[in-house]
């Protein structure tokens, strides 16, 4: 328990002093190793890590939706995505924002990144909602929480990680995802609903579309949901696996973006070259969250703290809520993947031993960890979209921002309290 | 002196260019791969033979491919949480700190990489389907492991030129 403790303080004393968070992952997992075996040991349990994640064939999945992401972003798919939003919404005030949130749920449906989808969003909502006269506080806030959704609506990268490292079904948990997902959306919607009745002149009523408009709008966006209809129908019907969906889905984004005129190759070299990035940083992560979790499970610190539950007589929701206000403060100063790998292995023995189910456990961590995308001090998603508006204040975002926040926290307690909103449709498709 | 600073970084990212490009030619292979295995075993009943194995070393090398970059380009996920707080003297002991360790990481990996690799040579170890021998690939892997450290050490020469801060 000490040498675990004193793991976690060093990892995280080295991530604030600016080390890589892989690196400082890594290093401390291999010689807390070292520490408790020997150097020898440790070198050789580290070379098997890396060989074990890096041919591991569930793991193929992260590159081939990270790329089918990056291709749709880079298809500027998205801007037809929010004009069918519009339509949908209507001409009623603040359609713009309701339109940014919808079209950031059917964006995350086929992007399996927040950060894509709120820098992606944000360059086409934010200068149209400023066009229409809305406020930057609610404009700007839209698209950071909208960018949200896509962790949780499958495909999510996120979920892939979380079902590879617990040896969770990623079908299941793709399945589980979709309710929760869904009530994000309305709680957002809800949520710029409460900002219009705050402050009235945040957003003015947006112009209709004429009739022949609506159909030609429409008519874009049927490949992007015919993408999604394939490879999440191809996984629930049997079709394909996880890592064949995630194959096509990005051979199906490529023939998409070549037929459109405006991508080349150049913006094709350049979606490849982001993608390498990404899944590279993803898994140096993943390697040293590795490395990280053998040194951690070699103190048996699950053990002693299941001990000391089992002494303290304490019960299991209020265990489970100390892990949620743990993952919802951690999300306020680290990234979401980070927090994921740097915790999962310690809980989740710990809330599997209690008796909660594998699969909703996995979605309430990431609804928690969601939440912390859009809060300070940290919030990615912040950062992107003042990255992306520039003359945004971030403290404008984070007024506009806390809505959102209680709306994602009003979510998550209802998670907790109904399980079966997430069980239902795995265990339906299940059959 | 300025010349050879100048000219070991423009190798370096010359060789980071060329890992990216051979990066990217796998990602397609590995996208080509699992379209042709669901759409060979599906519409003609004959997968493609050793997909699984083919995929994971495809895996393997676009990861390993995409570590150079990182490294000289300081582009591993980092928390700058503090930065305002802190002076600029100190953000670049932080940064130069970070490239420090990652030097050290990657050589110890690649140390325990060629450990993995002698055995695998010495016992003959070889894919399930195809028979590809597990030494070559992790020849590969070390290989690129040193690169990487190599580019830890390329990314210090740049902390004195660049702007650290985030604030």
């Amino acid at each position: 328990m000490l040498i675990a403790s004193i793991g976690f303080i060093v990892a995280f004393t080295l991530i604030f002093l600016r080390v890589p968070i892989a690196l400082a992952l890594g290093l401390v997992g291999f010689f807390g190793f070292a520490f408790i075996v020997d150097l020898s040991a440790a070198t050789a349990m580290s070379a098997m890590v890396v060989r074990d994640n890096l041919l591991s064939y569930n793991l193929v999945v992260i590159p081939l939706f990270v790329l089918m992401g990056n291709l749709i972003a880079g298809t500027g798919i998205s801007d037809n995505l929010f004009r069918a939003a519009q339509v949908v919404t209507g001409k009623r005030r603040g359609g713009l924002s309701f339109a940014t949130i919808l079209s950031c749920g059917a964006f995350g449906a086929v992007c399996g990144s927040s950060v894509a989808t709120a820098a992606t969003m944000g360059r086409i909502a934010i200068p149209a909602m400023k066009k229409n006269g809305y406020s930057d506080e609610l404009s700007s806030a839209t698209v950071a929480a909208g960018g949200t959704l896509s962790v949780l609506i499958p495909p999510s990268v996120i979920l892939v990680i979380y079902g590879v490292i617990t040896e969770t079904n990623i079908g299941q948990l793709f399945a589980a995802g979709i309710i929760p997902g869904l009530l994000g959306i309305v709680g957002y919607l809800l949520a710029i609903k409460w900002t219009l009745i705050r402050k009235r002149d945040s957003a003015p009523s947006p112009d209709d579309f004429s009739n022949q408009q609506k159909k030609a709008v429409l008519t874009a966006v049927i490949p992007v949901l015919g993408l999604f209809a394939l490879v999440m129908g191809g996984i629930y019907s049997g079709w394909f696996t996880v890592v064949e969906a995630s194959g096509i889905g990005s051979a199906g984004a490529l023939g998409f973006a070549f037929v459109r005129k405006s991508f080349g190759w150049k913006q094709f070299l350049n979606v490849l070259r982001d993608t390498i990035d990404t899944t590279a940083m993803m898994y140096a992560i993943l390697l040293g969250a590795a490395v990280f979790s053998e040194f951690i499970n070699l103190t048996d610190v699950h053990h002693s703290l299941l001990s000391m539950i089992d002494a303290s007589n304490s019960s299991p929701a209020f265990i489970l809520a100390a892990i949620i206000i743990i993952y919802i403060v951690l999300g306020c100063v680290l990234e979401s993947l980070s927090i994921l790998l740097l915790t999962v292995p310690l809980f989740f023995p710990i809330v599997t031993g209690l008796g909660y189910d594998p699969v909703w456990f996995g979605i309430v961590v990431v609804v928690a960890v969601e939440i912390g995308l859009i809060t300070p001090p940290i919030g990615v998603n912040l950062f992107v979209i003042q990255s992306v508006t520039k003359n945004i204040s971030l403290s404008v975002i984070t007024r506009g921002v806390a809505p959102f926040i209680v709306a994602d926290i009003g979510r998550l307690i209802i998670l907790v309290l109904v399980p079966s909103l997430v069980m239902w449709l795995p265990h339906l498709l299940k059959g | 002196m300025k010349i050879q600073v100048d000219n070991e970084n423009s190798i370096l990212d010359r060789v980071e260019s060329v890992c990216v490009n051979m990066a990217c030619l796998a990602l397609i292979v590995l996208v080509a791969l699992t379209v042709c295995d669901v759409l060979g075993r599906n519409f003609m009943n004959s997968p493609v033979p050793g997909t699984t194995e083919l995929s994971e070393i495809c895996l393997a090398v676009v990861v390993f491919l995409g570590f150079p970059g990182l490294a000289l380009r300081k582009a591993h996920i980092m928390v700058d949480l503090l930065d305002c707080l802190t002076s600029e003297r100190w953000k670049r002991g932080q940064v130069m700190l970070g490239a420090v360790l990652g030097f050290l990481a990657f050589t110890g990996l690649a140390y325990s990489m060629t450990d993995l690799l002698l055995q695998a040579y010495y016992s003959d170890d070889v894919t399930l389907q195809l028979q590809i021998p597990l030494a070559a690939v992790l020849f590969v892997l070390s290989v690129l492991c040193v690169m990487t450290a190599i580019s830890f050490l390329g990314s210090l020469r740049r902390v004195k030129d660049q702007e650290v801060s985030s604030c």
